[in-house]
């Protein structure tokens, strides 16, 4: 639900066919999505979800700063299990945000919102 | 001049200025949907601008920004600021750092949920109405010169920042008005001052669909200020 939702987000703002969007596609590396793009996402994904989502955490902004998997996981606690070990080894390949990572930032959001 | 818009709801901040209150009577006669805050004179507000829905906002305090924030604008047009001159160096600390949380810190949060708000619809135009003692300040006017322009540079960001999706902003260095707190700073200005409803007109154009493409600046109109600038205003507290 909280994907299918996000992929007609991704349409508006990038432009995309929402059939190209999965939870493993990176935003930035395979989107390229931009600073503006993803500013434009986070409105949409208040607005549509009526959460007040962290910018900083939803998009795992600063994750160079919070390196080592006990970190990650105190810093961005709404990554599914494994996930930090995941980043840890995917750092060199570029951004590491996930459409996943979205998803789990929404859905961790809506839960606590309950 | 024919003015065409694309949007059509326009929030004045500071409309009960004699600015706001001219402005909210030209833009609602070209068909826009006027919301106009006020601080401490709505009657004032009622009487001028009839066409405005009067907002309640006070910028030194964000407790009030509800109301402001509940409604979403295709267009801006900023004339809150409020008063302080001195020396820079005879103002109070408390007193300096309320000047700032209100006309710099306070608006930069506000128009951060503006701004989002118009993200949603790809859509916003802003007019930012500055002051061209930028360009020559006098004694006394330090700290509303320096608010001004951190303002300015928060205006322009956002037009540079934004224009990707559509929002543009334009910052307006009036002088020479004949109206405000400018006053007392001119004598025998070249031409006569530039009255409230010719501003407001000035300022329904900077508005519309065909000045988009001015975006991210600061335009000076003072008719030549340098050659009838008092040298002070008067310096009071």
């Amino acid at each position: 639900m909280t994907l299918e939702k996000l992929k007609v987000i991704f349409e508006e703002v990038l432009d995309i066919d929402p059939g190209t969007v999965g939870e493993e596609t990176y935003v930035i590396r395979d989107l390229n999505a931009e600073s503006i793009d993803l500013l434009e996402l986070a409105v949409h994904v208040n607005e549509k979800f009526r959460i007040n989502a962290d910018d900083q955490a939803m998009f795992l902004r600063q994750l160079r700063s919070h390196t080592g998997e006990a970190r990650i996981r105190g810093r961005y606690p709404h990554l599914r299990e494994g996930r930090e070990k995941e980043i840890m080894l995917d750092l060199e390949g570029g951004p590491v945000l996930k459409v996943s990572d979205l998803v789990d930032y929404i859905d961790h959001s809506l839960a606590a919102g309950r | 001049m024919c003015l065409k818009y694309t949007g059509r709801k326009v929030l004045i901040l500071g409309g009960s200025s004699e600015i706001g209150l001219a402005a909210a009577k030209v833009l609602s006669g070209r068909g826009l949907e006027v919301f106009s805050t006020y601080y401490a004179n709505q009657a004032r507000l009622k009487a001028g601008a009839a066409k405005a829905r009067p907002v309640y906002l006070d910028l030194g305090d964000i407790r009030t920004f509800s109301e402001v924030k509940a409604g979403s604008y295709d267009y801006l047009v900023d004339l809150a600021h409020t008063d302080r001159e001195s020396l820079v160096l005879s103002a109070a600390d408390s007193g300096i750092e309320e000047y700032f949380r209100t006309n710099v810190i306070n608006r930069t949060i506000l128009l951060k949920e503006l701004g989002r708000k118009m993200l949603l619809r790809r859509f916003g135009r802003l007019v930012y109405v500055s002051s061209a003692a930028l360009n020559l300040p006098s004694e006394g006017q330090g700290w509303y010169v320096s608010s001004k322009s951190a303002v300015e540079s928060v205006y322009r960001q956002l037009g540079l920042e934004l224009v990707k999706k559509g929002i543009t902003t334009v910052c307006l260095r009036y002088s020479c008005l004949d109206g405000g707190r400018g006053k007392r700073f001119l004598e025998k200005p070249a031409l006569p001052p530039i009255k409230p409803e010719e501003a407001a007109g000035q300022i329904a154009y900077f508005l519309s669909d065909g000045s988009r493409g001015i975006n991210a600046v600061s335009i000076t109109i003072d008719q030549g200020l340098p050659s009838y600038k008092r040298k002070s205003g008067g310096g009071r507290e």
